[in-house]
Parts: C-alpha cells; structure tokens; sequence
C-alpha cells in the first residue's frame, strides 16, 4: 500500500488529530472524521459519532487507511467495558469488514497490562485486539510542539510556573515534535509491508524529564526553571489538593502516573522503516516565525508601557519589535509584568539584556508624541513631579541594587 | 581588478580632503578623490517642520529615527549625533576596514561620504598665535586660509564678545546664531555679572545665519543631532558634490586605500580595495594626498616609510560633559525655535596652570531625551520622567583639555596594522577635580548649578579631536609632504603638531586648503 487516497480519523478535534488531518488533506488524501462535533478545516467529510456507538454503515466507504486516535479520559470501570475497548473494537471490525488494508491504533509508550495509570492498561488491552496483517499500533512518546492543547499544553502550563516541584526529575523520556508524529502515522498508513506490529514513535535517545522541562521553559517562556525533585506519592497528594482549590493549574493524576510508568522503548527500527530522523529537541522547541514576533509583540508593550506609561499606540510596538529585530538580536526577553519592571532594573549594568531593551524603548518614545507625557508643565506641578518621582526612585533603589548584585 | 593613473590623488573624501582640493582645482588642476563610502549617504531630508512639530506628527519618526530605525541602534559612549545620523552603516567597519585595533581608545571615523562633517557638531574656531607655538608655520601663513575656510564654512558668530578673540578675530563672520532658553538666560546673567575666571560668549558655528549662494540659512528648527535638513550646517559631503559639479573633481566611491608602494621613478601606486565587491583596484599617482582621517592616514603613511614598531604619540583633546541646572527656569515651556547645537562657548584658566579649558553649552532640550535618561542611575521611566522635568532649565556642557594632557599613542605592528593605545597623564585628575569644582562656583555666580554625579569624562577618543601623529617640522615638513617618501603629503590632523583646547576642524582646513594653494601655485 504505496499510497492512499482516503483516510478516516477518529479524534479529530484532538491535539494530535486535528494536525493530521491539515498534514493529510495537504497532501491531497480526502480525509473522513468521525467524531462528535464536524471538523472546523475544510475539505473533510464529517460523519456524526459518539464512542460507544456503532460505527454509521458508509463510513468505511472508499476508506483505505484508518486512524484511531480518539480517547474517553472519563472512562472508569473494568476495562473489558471499557468504552474505549469497544469503541476500539466497533471501529477494528467494521474496518475489517470493509477491506480497509491499514488501521492505526494511536497506543502509548506506558502501555502494559501491568501500567500504573489506567491509560496505559487500557491502550494495552486494545493493541491486543490487532492481530492481523495490516493492523498497527503506533505506541507515541512525549510530543511536543504546536498548539498548548493536551499533555503539551499542560506542560507548557507547568514549565511557566517560577519552579516547579517535580517527581523524578532524572526520568527518562523519549520526545517526538508533533509535526514529527504526524509524518510518522502517515508513513505507517503508507509502508507496503509493515516489519513489525507496533512502531514506538519517540526519540531513541531518551533524556531526564527534568532537562526536557528546563529546555521548555528556556525556549518557550525564555526563563531558567528551577526544578525541585520531590517524591511522587506527594506529588500525587498535591495534585488532587489542588484540584480541590480553585485559581490553581489543574493537572490530572493519570498524567503524573503515567510518567511515573514510562518505559523506555527501542524506536531506532520503526524509524528506519519509516525512513523518519525526528528533529532534535532544541529544533523543535525553537520558536516559530510568527511566534516569536507574537511574544515581541507583547514584549514591545510591556516595556513601552513601564517607560512611557499607558496607552502604547501601535506603531511604537511595531517600531520596538523591528528596532529589537534589527540590532538587538530579535529574540524575546523574559519578562516580569509591566509594574514590575522598575524593581529588575539593575543599576549601573547599561548592558543587561533588560536595560538594553527599555534604553531602545526610550528612543522609540523620545520619537513620538508620547514624548509630551515627559514634558515640564509649569514649575509647581514639575516640582511635585519630580519630589514624586525622587520618592518612587528611593523605594526601589535597594530592591534595584539587589537586582544588580544577582546579576 | 583595474588600474588607473592620475597626477594627484587625494585618498579620503571629508573635510581635510574638500579643503585641499578646493585651491587645487580652482587652480585648473585635475584631481582623483577615492571615497571609502559606497553610496551617498542618507542625509536629513528638506524641508523639514521643527523638532516638536516632528515629535508630535504620525510620521514625524521617520525622521528622527530614519527609514530603516537606524537611530535605534545603541552607541554606547560615542556622540549621540552618531546615532541619530540617519545613514545606516555610518562609521560601521571603520576600524576593521583601516587595519585598526585598539586598547583604551575608542576609534570614531566615517567610512562615508563628507567623513566625520556629517556628525559634527559645528564648532569652529582659529589658533592663536599662541597655540601655534613650535609649528614650522607661523599664525599668518594660515590667515588667509583661515579667511576662505570661514566663508566656505558659512561661520557664524560674534566678532566683538568676550569669547571672540579667543575664538579668532578679524575674520569674515556671518551674524551669530540666536541664543534661546537657558542659554539666552545664563548669556545675559553673564553680561550683567562678569566672572574673572569663567569666559562667556556666542560660539562659533559652521551653520549659515543667513543664506549664502549655494547654502540655505539655519531655519531654526533645533533638530541639528537629527542631521540638517537645509545644508545649513557644514558638510563636506555638499563641498565635494560641489567640486565635482563645477570643477570636474574625479571622484571614486567605495575605495579604501590599503597600502602605498613607491616607485623607482618617482610617484606612487596605491592598492586598493573595493568595498562593493572586495576586489583590488591600484592606482598609479605622481602625488598622493591622504586625508583619510588620522588613523588611517597616519597608517598609510608610516607604512610607506617602513616605520613599523615606532611608538608616536596621538594627540587628543580630553574631553569631560556635565549638566547645569538653572532652578529659576523650572517648569519652563519649551522654545519652539532655535538652533539645536552648542550655543555658547566658553574658557577658564585651569587652576595653577598657564592653559585653558575651552568649552561649549548647549541647552538640554536639543538633544534626545532619551540620550539623556541613560546617563542617570535611574528607572528608565524614572530617569525620562526626571529628564523630561529639567530638559527646559538645564544646560549640557562639553570641556575640553589642551592635547598636553593626553597621552595616547599608536604604533605600526609589522603586519601592517596599527595599534592605538588611549590615555590620559595621571594629572589630569586632580586638575579635573579642581577645575570642575571652580566651574561649579562660577557658574552658580550666574544662577547655574552644577548637578551633583553630571561630572563625567569622556573615554579617551571619544570626542575626535586628533592629532600629532606626523607632525610638521618632524616626521613632515610644512607642506605635509613625509620625511622620505617625496610626493606623499598628509594634509589632515596627523600633521598638527599640537592642540589647544579648542576644536581644530577648522584649523586642519585651513591648512590643508593652505597646502593646497601651495601645491597649485608650485606645479602650475
């Protein structure tokens, strides 16, 4: 099965399934999706389906490769009912029973029958369902990259915490960029005579979590994350405090075990067969065009804002960023709010990156009409302007000469 | 690779250069000028409205930041004029394209058009023949050339003030600049109240008070560190357009001259290298002039002579600014006209000393404010908020040291580079501390404070006034042709065997224009 012209996906709507589908019908394969709600991309036929439901009778129509990525989270129980056994199942057979030549199951790195997390259990009993040639369980790592939904939103939520209280920092995880995976899956739907049955997708070279984390935190939130070790059964007590506190990031004890679970999985063999190099990590966590000139966007008003003060007319942002984009580098700098500002900077260090961006603010305001806010208006109320503001400089000296000292 | 001949060849294109090349050609000589600058820099565009008329407009930042927001860039220590000068790349490479390596100095130069005139701040005055005291010349060899330099430069000022003698008498003036704001306020404070030791008047500017053939007149916009948009100000890039124009100057863009070989039978070839597309060009000449700015000047030179490993001094006037706070003009509007550079001038004996300290004031508001909040310990916000407060009642000055007190010094390394170690003598600083203190007493006496912490010196280079290198009488005689090496003439700063405290553009002018008239009127 060289190539294939007609797809199903199942969890469209997904983090990983929504990008299959824009990887799948760029490449001009008439994408089906069956699932609750219709696709908001175009081009995909959307049939109505709720796990648990038998599979609508036209669905495998024309279909030459399926991916089931869909997952209930919800789901509690045995896991012989589980319904995403059976869903799993419903879809196996009516695959089968329409020819399909190629049906993808997304599974997991942790799944075992002995997981920690149930997660992991149950996408174990449903690779258990494939047993005939053609029939594929794509066993996925750590992925990362693109939209903060999912497991990588929740991390992407974690690593931007000021420190972050970890289990195991030193456990190993084997990462894959989503771009990466879905190239995978679609080499898989694609390989004439699959070699094995289960293809670990994820990076053979493993690395601690806590270093994955800490690269995450440099690249995406450009702050140096301090991690602190600490056992997983309060790491599990913690979680569920906090899902009982409201304000605090909620984060789901099924993702904690799984960590704690992960195995580490020889890749390097499915990769060669599916002829895939995933990029390294510090590639994939590289900030992507319009991404970049998004966070400098929101830099550009923050540091407009603690020099000059509110409103920040548009052009002086754009100014700012191509100012920032031509002689300082152009890579965002990590930021305390707007308020804050004023205490980070240290005195007497004209170079420190925070110091040169406000100097380039400056020269951004001095330029435009903002540079009137600056303007003396009559001597009693410069007076009391200047006593306020030789007030505001002596509070923060101490906090500023503090700042410096770190450095 | 090409090659081509000429009679005289001047190797840089700034003031030295025009002033050289002026009597020359107006003497029916043909000249070759070889420019390091590519293109013609982007200059301030007319006409232009004034600097708060542009602040307040939509588009006003194009020009105060330029096209390309190469104003945004951070010049550390150097003037904020090289900044907010709009050509992109202006002085970038100087030091890598000249071979030039430095330690404790900061090497400022234009690879550009008009060379440094397009940065300059516009002071200009006369040695007296006190300053040119062990010169081979004398004080009336350089009259006349001081005379046609004043006219060419359009020089403003007052000729009967107390500051005129000193500045130069008995030349062809233009009217003096208006004095405004705190200026205007410490000028008549002065008038009513002489000091015995502080020296007070107009300066003297190379701006044209009023239009003159070829030069509109200063329309007053005091937006002069954001580059004139009327010619008003002198620059040399214009002079040498000029000369092209009219007496058919041979100019040659984006060359820098690399080295200089002799030849057997008298004359020069000059290899040299294109900036445009890295090729080499020589160039055979029967007279070379550098005027290519000392460093590169004082290199090409001694390598010619094989005078590697010599340490010779650098001359340079060193240079410290400080801030005058006026508490009476607190809270004053801003003024919506005047000329936005140094506007008075002034000189004070140093203390047990026989020399004088030459300075200039500017008032506040004709710089960026942003230039001046980075020069506080403040917040950014706190340090705009405080600057913009004061930028009405507050005076920025610049004094400078006669050259005695500086003690840089270059030395040609056997690869062909040229190191340049900065400094100043271990006196200064007790003479720095006495006489910022005594200006601080004379100054208040005319309702001025000297702001606590304003007191900063310069790096040494920073302030560009060069020297010495290869003084006349010395290492060349007084027609700036090079002690064994017939046929090569230096004809900018190097040549100067010593500084006062005064700025010297105008007198490496006058000379280089005296130079020239020699050269013309010996090789008819």
């Amino acid at each position: 099965m060289a190539s294939f012209s007609r797809a199903l996906v199942t969890g469209s709507s997904g983090y990983i399934g929504e990008r299959l589908v824009r990887f799948l019908t760029a490449q001009g394969v008439t994408v089906v999706t069956l699932a609750r709600k219709p696709s908001a991309q175009r081009g995909v036929i959307h049939i109505p389906w709720c796990m648990g439901d038998p599979v609508p009778a036209d669905a495998m129509a024309g279909v030459q490769a399926v991916f089931h990525l869909a997952h209930q989270w919800s789901s509690t129980g045995p896991l012989d009912g589980d319904v995403n056994v059976r869903a799993g199942k419903a879809l196996l057979e009516a695959a089968r029973a329409a020819g399909v030549d190629r049906f993808i199951m997304g599974s997991t790195v942790s799944a075992r029958h002995d997981a920690l997390n149930r997660y992991g259990r149950l996408k174990a009993a449903m690779e258990a369902l494939l047993d005939r040639p053609g029939e594929l369980a794509a066993r996925i790592g750590l992925v990362y990259g693109g939209p903060a939904k999912s497991q990588w939103g929740v991390l992407l939520r974690l690593t931007a915490l000021p420190a972050l209280p970890m289990l195991d920092p030193g456990k190993a995880v084997q990462p894959i960029h989503l771009d990466d995976l879905c190239q995978a899956l679609i080499a898989m739907a694609g390989l004439d005579q699959p070699q094995q049955r289960i293809y670990p997708l994820a990076d053979p070279n493993p690395l601690a979590f806590g270093d994955f984390l800490r690269a995450t935190a440099n690249s995406k939130h450009g702050h140096a994350l301090p991690i602190l070790p600490i056992p997983s059964r309060i790491a599990l007590w913690l979680v569920d405090l906090a899902a009982h506190i409201p304000g605090l990031p909620r984060v789901d004890r099924e993702r904690i075990l799984g960590m704690m679970g992960l195995p580490v999985l020889e890749s390097d063999a499915a990769l060669a067969e599916l002829k895939l190099n995933p990029r390294p990590l510090e590639q994939g966590l590289a900030l992507e065009p319009a991404e970049a000139r998004r966070r400098l966007l929101r830099e550009a008003r923050t540091i407009l804002v603690a020099v000059g003060g509110k409103p920040v007319p548009p052009g002086l942002m754009i100014r700012y960023v191509r100012g920032v984009c031509q002689f300082e580098g152009g890579t965002p700098i990590p930021l305390p709010p707007s308020p804050l500002i004023p205490a980070c900077e240290a005195i007497g260090a004209p170079q420190a990156p925070l110091n040169r961006r406000l100097a380039l603010a400056a020269r951004v305001i001095e330029a435009s009409p903002l540079v009137s806010r600056f303007a003396p208006r009559g001597r009693m109320a410069t007076l009391g302007r200047l006593v306020r503001v030789g007030l505001r400089e002596a509070c923060l000296l101490p906090i500023r000469l503090l700042a410096g000292h770190r450095r | 690779m090409s090659d081509w001949q000429t009679d005289v060849l001047v190797v840089g294109a700034g003031p030295a250069a025009a002033a050289f090349a002026e009597p020359m050609l107006r003497a029916g000589h043909r000249l070759t000028m070889i420019d390091a600058g590519p293109e013609v820099p982007e200059r301030a565009k007319a006409p232009r409205p004034p600097l708060e008329q542009l602040r307040q407009s939509a588009h006003g930042w194009r020009h105060l930041l330029g096209p390309q927001l190469s104003a945004l860039r951070d010049v550390g220590y150097a003037s904020p004029k090289l900044r907010t000068a709009t050509s992109p790349g202006f002085g970038e490479d100087f030091a890598v394209a000249n071979h030039l390596h430095t330690q404790d100095f900061r090497a400022v130069g234009a690879l550009a058009l008009g060379g440094l005139s397009n940065v300059w701040g516009a002071v200009a005055c006369t040695f007296s023949e006190d300053d040119l005291r062990g010169w081979p010349i004398s004080r009336s060899d350089l009259a006349a050339s001081y005379d046609r330099v004043a006219i060419r430069l359009g020089l403003s000022g007052s000729g009967e003030d107390d500051m005129a003698a000193f500045q130069g008498m008995n030349l062809p003036l233009l009217p003096p600049l208006p004095v405004t704001g705190g200026a205007a306020d410490l000028l008549g404070r002065y008038r009513r109240r002489r000091c015995d030791d502080l020296i007070l008047g107009h300066a003297r500017n190379a701006v044209t008070s009023v239009a003159l053939e070829h030069r509109a007149a200063c329309t007053l916009c005091q937006g002069c560190m954001w580059g004139c948009g009327v010619g008003a100000v002198y620059n040399a890039a214009d002079h040498i357009g000029q000369l092209v124009q009219r007496h058919g100057l041979d100019l040659h863009r984006g060359l820098v001259a690399e080295s200089l070989q002799p030849l057997p039978a008298g004359g020069w070839h000059v290899h040299c290298r294109d900036r445009r597309d890295g090729s080499t060009d020589t160039i055979t000449a029967g007279k070379v002039i550098l005027a290519a700015g000392l460093l590169p000047s004082t290199r090409l030179a001694l390598a010619a002579t094989h005078r590697f490993g010599q340490r010779r001094r650098l001359i340079s006037t060193p240079a410290f600014s400080f801030a005058l706070l006026q508490p009476s003009r607190l809270g004053a509007q801003a003024e919506t006209s005047g000329y936005g550079m140094a506007q008075l001038a002034f000189r004070r004996r140093l203390i047990g000393q026989p020399d004088e300290l030459f300075g200039i004031l500017y008032n506040a508001d004709s710089f960026a404010l942003s230039d001046l909040a980075a020069n506080t310990p403040f917040t950014r916000r706190g340090a705009m908020t405080v600057m913009g407060s004061l930028v009405t009642s507050l005076l920025v000055g610049l004094a400078y040291f006669p050259g005695r007190y500086s003690d840089n010094h270059v030395l040609l390394r056997a690869d062909g580079e040229l190191t340049v170690t900065g400094g100043t003598i271990a006196e200064i600083k007790p003479h720095l501390r006495s006489v910022s203190s005594a200006l601080a007493r004379d100054f208040r006496a005319l309702g001025a404070w000297l702001l606590p912490g304003s007191v900063k010196s310069f790096p040494p280079g920073t302030e560009v006034h060069y020297a010495g290198t290869l003084p006349m009488g010395e290492i060349s005689d007084p027609r700036g042709e090079i002690q064994g090496a017939p046929g090569l003439h230096v004809v900018d700063g190097s040549v100067l065997p010593s500084l006062p405290a005064k700025h010297h553009t105008m007198t490496v002018m006058a000379n280089a224009d005296r130079i020239g008239y020699l050269m013309a009127a010996h090789n008819p």
